[in-house]
């Protein structure tokens, strides 16, 4: 009986002891990241999920606050960070940016161009705002 | 009895020292899970992808966030990578306006059609077959297991695949030690149990395309691509 009561906390101690090890030698395995992600993965859940939904004018000041946060930092925001800024632009209904947006992304990864000029190219069929 | 199942007892005897050989057997243990033998990155090497599309990935699991969730977790890690990764949202959005709104036709466009739209060098197909917490008597289980496929976007060609769970259970029942380790990193990004799940998808997207000699090899926009090739190539050639 007193085995059975002591047993768990050195279980306990052996446990935070291994938690910890893992802890730093995955930390070893991996550099610092290269881009600054800010809430960019959170923006990409809100705005596939929302079904339209989507506080878009809120999702745009988080995006802008994180290529602010980027250039102070001087490091390079992520891949598809400025073609989602001009997605949210699109559907803010504000062509001018979204299509400035979708530039900067083109220059930044030149990747991109095919697919980005491709949704410009087609925009320019209909007036006003680029459908993706 | 297993050197693991003996360490309590030491750690009860010598509490410090216990607990310093308990972290240097964990590093030791982690340090080699990165030396195993790698995956055959020939296909991937010859093939050398710069541009990943992503497609929102196909649930097993019928639960409502499944698919989504685990899009939001894909990029980071293929981006620190040194891949470009297409803007997922944006090609969600493009699907759908273009009349396929299920992550299942999504995966049945043909690559012709993906490139002629996209034009990535690869496409990723990932599957979720787990997601979420199943409730047992004593404890909880919450878990997230991906299975993914790199194709080359011009032959079709598989160019990797792999496959990634994290769990992590409420209860002390003991986890195993995936369990423990998805608890240590968890920990790590502050979980707001509310989704618990979303947490524990990105650890397995990074282990499943960053763990070494297992997840993809660094593309091109990481500096550390050429060497990681020729030690892959020199670890071939010992074979």
């Amino acid at each position: 009986m007193r085995r059975g009561t002591r047993q768990p906390r050195r279980r306990t101690r052996a446990r935070a002891g291994w938690v910890a090890g893992l802890a730093l030698s995955l930390a070893a395995c991996q550099s610092s990241d290269r881009y600054v992600w800010g809430d960019y993965e959170d923006s990409v859940f809100r705005v596939t999920t929302s079904a339209g939904e989507v506080d878009v004018q809120n999702e745009l000041a988080e995006m802008l606050e994180l290529v602010e946060r980027a250039a102070d930092k001087d490091k390079p925001v992520p891949p598809g960070l400025h073609a989602h800024l001009g997605l949210l632009y699109s559907l803010a209904g504000d062509s001018g940016n979204a299509e400035a947006a979708f530039r900067t992304e083109m220059a930044l990864y030149p990747e991109s161009a095919a697919f980005l000029g491709g949704v410009l190219e087609r925009a320019k069929g209909q007036p006003g705002v680029p459908q993706p | 009895m297993s050197p693991i199942s003996n360490l309590p007892q030491r750690v009860h005897a010598t509490r410090k020292h216990g607990f310093k050989a308990v972290v240097s057997l964990a590093l030791l243990l982690a340090t080699s899970a990165c030396q195993s033998t790698p995956y055959d990155y020939s296909a991937l090497i010859e093939s050398n992808p710069k541009s990943i599309l992503v497609l929102p990935p196909l649930d097993e699991t019928l639960e409502v966030d499944a698919s989504y969730g685990a899009l939001s977790t894909l990029t980071r890690p293929l981006a620190e990578q040194g891949y470009y990764v297409f803007p997922v949202a944006m090609v969600d959005q493009v699907m759908r306006s273009n009349g396929l709104p299920m992550p299942a036709e999504m995966h049945q466009v043909p690559l012709a059609k993906l490139k002629e739209i996209f034009e990535p060098d690869a496409v990723l197909y990932v599957t979720v077959s787990n997601w979420g917490t199943s409730y047992q008597v004593l404890n909880s289980q919450t878990a997230v297991t991906l299975h993914a496929q790199l194709v080359d976007a011009n032959t079709g060609a598989t160019l990797w695949q792999g496959a990634a769970t994290v769990a992590q259970n409420s209860g002390d029942g003991g986890g195993g030690l995936a369990g423990m380790l998805a608890s240590a990193l968890v920990s790590q990004i502050v979980s707001s149990a509310v989704d618990q799940s979303r947490d524990l998808s990105m650890q397995a997207s990074n282990m499943l395309l960053r763990q070494p000699n297992r997840g993809l090899l660094p593309g091109p926009y990481d500096p550390e691509r050429a060497a990681a090739v020729q030690d892959f190539k020199d670890q071939m050639a010992k074979q």
